[in-house]
């Protein structure tokens, strides 16, 4: 394994055993690499191709742990750490979107946004984030799981493997966890435009 | 949480019975427990089967990540400094900036990477014709006439580099007096333009800086130059289009090649060049608001194919075409 990936496992065996300052360490870092991988496979699919989220964090994580001898703790810290990136770069946009909408000083805003997310999902993504919050009090591993499937974009599968838990784990809650979420949101009926819906 | 335990062991069970039985077994379980009922109800309401598709949020969150690099006040690009953020939209990012050595603000368009192909490609339109004539007449005093290399004189420039498209050209009647085919005099041309500010060979030199300054402080590499301020494509004359009133350029460009056979690669330009003119006007009031001075008429497009060494400049000018240019 090369430095930075040691570096890395160091930082998340570091945050796993309680060391919050680790990860303020990692976000930067995952965020970087991510972003590098994304445009690089937005330059090169950007023909007629969509790029897989998942896809964009299982190579990060093999760019950044390259080794494959990784504990799955390791690798379910990574995932949700890098959930946790993409759920931010989206939920900042969407907030920053939503003050410029009421009227707020003009903020500046990356470019492509207007294609990334409908107004209805902005006012969603903002929405969801809050609704997480309050499911991970009551439930944290559910929390988890939609924040990497939905925010990570990663299968059942890769969720399972990165929480450590089964496949039938995730799936029930998943639907569990999305079945609360579409009714924090506003319920049947009133999430037509969104969120779990149209996923 | 032994509640929340409860919740969920219920739903469950209750997904797994068929539709018509899930209340009856629903009423049973709960014993009397409305609350609970109502909860769990609730929740089965808002069940989705779909489990296998892909979440939006994801694909957004990883396109919002790899979106171009912003550019921040003070930073340099080229020739031009950026002052401050003005909007931004689909296409792209468009900042103020201050270009020092005229001493005057222009609206720069950092555009998406999304959008590289067609902007090479309306970089290779627009260097192919009306594009090179215009910055060769702006630069010389002879600026307020265009010549076609097909010898025919076809359109007049003004000083805000406005086309003005002349009917003759379409019909294939050009006489020797294109005052008279355009059906302007000069002095009139200039005084259809709303007294627009002045748009000179200093403009074209910046432009050309650009485009040779490719160490810019960003990752851009090659520069587009769309002239807005030309009539739209959509409100030419219709015996000059053939066009119907649609709004797509594909259409355009096929229905302008039917119409105008070998002329094609020169509409194809011109309808190019019209498609980029209606995407600036769109914007280009809220635009000019923002900026709070007069509108240059021009537009500076820069976007971020590493690597790629696109250019407008002179060079591609033919010798026939240069000829032809000098002895107007």
């Amino acid at each position: 394994m090369n430095a930075r990936g040691e570096n890395i496992t160091e930082l998340l065996i570091s945050w796993r055993e309680g060391n919050r300052a680790a990860l303020d360490i990692l976000m930067p870092l995952i965020q970087r690499e991510l972003n590098q991988i994304a445009r690089r496979h937005l330059g090169r699919e950007r023909k007629n191709h969509t790029m897989q989220p998942s896809s964009l964090v299982q190579e990060a994580f093999l760019r950044l742990l390259p080794e494959g001898h990784v504990e799955w703790q390791n690798r379910a810290h990574f995932f949700a750490i890098a959930s946790r990136v993409m759920r931010n770069v989206l939920v900042d946009h969407a907030r920053r979107r939503s003050r410029a909408k009421r009227g707020g000083a003009v903020v500046h805003l990356p470019v492509d946004v207007a294609l990334a997310l409908s107004p209805d999902q902005v006012e969603e993504v903002v929405a969801v984030d809050l609704a997480l919050q309050r499911l991970a009090a009551l439930d944290e591993r559910k929390s988890k799981v939609l924040e990497m499937r939905f925010f990570g974009g990663l299968s059942v599968e890769e969720t399972a493997e990165a929480l450590g838990v089964g496949p039938n784990t995730v799936t029930r809650d998943w639907n569990f966890a999305r079945a609360w979420l579409r009714r924090e949101l506003g319920g049947e009926g009133t999430a037509e435009h969104g969120t779990l819906a149209a996923d | 949480m032994e509640r929340w335990q409860l919740i969920e062991s219920l739903f469950h069970e209750t997904l797994q019975r068929p539709a018509t039985e899930r209340d009856a077994f629903l009423c049973q379980a709960c014993d009397g427990d409305s609350e609970l009922l109502q909860e769990v109800q609730s929740l089965v309401a808002n069940h989705c089967e779909d489990t296998n598709s892909q979440p939006w949020a994801a694909q957004a969150a990883a396109e919002l990540i790899a979106a171009v690099p912003t550019l921040e006040p003070g930073q340099n690009l080229g020739p031009y400094e950026i002052v401050s953020f003005i909007a931004m939209g689909g296409m792209g990012a468009v900042y103020r900036a201050r270009d020092p050595r005229m001493g005057r603000d222009v609206a720069i368009k950092i555009c998406a990477e999304r959008f590289n192909d067609r902007f090479s490609g309306e970089v290779q339109a627009v260097a192919a014709l009306p594009a090179h004539l215009l910055a060769l007449a702006l630069s010389t005093p002879n600026w307020r006439r265009m010549i076609s290399p097909r010898d025919k004189p076809w359109a007049y420039i003004n000083r805000t580099t406005q086309l003005i498209y002349q009917r003759s050209y379409a019909e294939g009647n050009g006489s020797a007096n294109p005052q008279e085919d355009a059906g302007l005099l000069p002095d009139q041309i200039d005084e259809r333009v709303d007294g627009a500010t002045v748009a000179d060979e200093l403009v074209i030199e910046s432009i050309a800086d650009v485009v040779r300054n490719s160490g810019c402080s960003t990752d851009v590499t090659s520069v587009l130059v769309a002239w807005a301020g030309g009539k739209k494509w959509n409100e030419l004359p219709k015996h000059l289009t053939g066009l119907t009133g649609t709004n797509w350029d594909r259409r355009r460009v096929e229905a302008a090649r039917a119409t105008f056979g070998r002329r094609k690669n020169k509409l194809r330009a011109s309808a190019w060049a019209g498609s980029q003119w209606k995407a600036c006007s769109n914007k280009a009031t809220c635009y000019r608001e923002r900026l709070g001075v007069p509108w240059n008429g021009l537009w500076t497009y820069f976007h971020s194919l590493r690597g790629a060494n696109l250019e407008i400049d002179r060079g591609v000018m033919s010798a026939e075409r240069k000829k032809l240019f000098r002895e107007y």
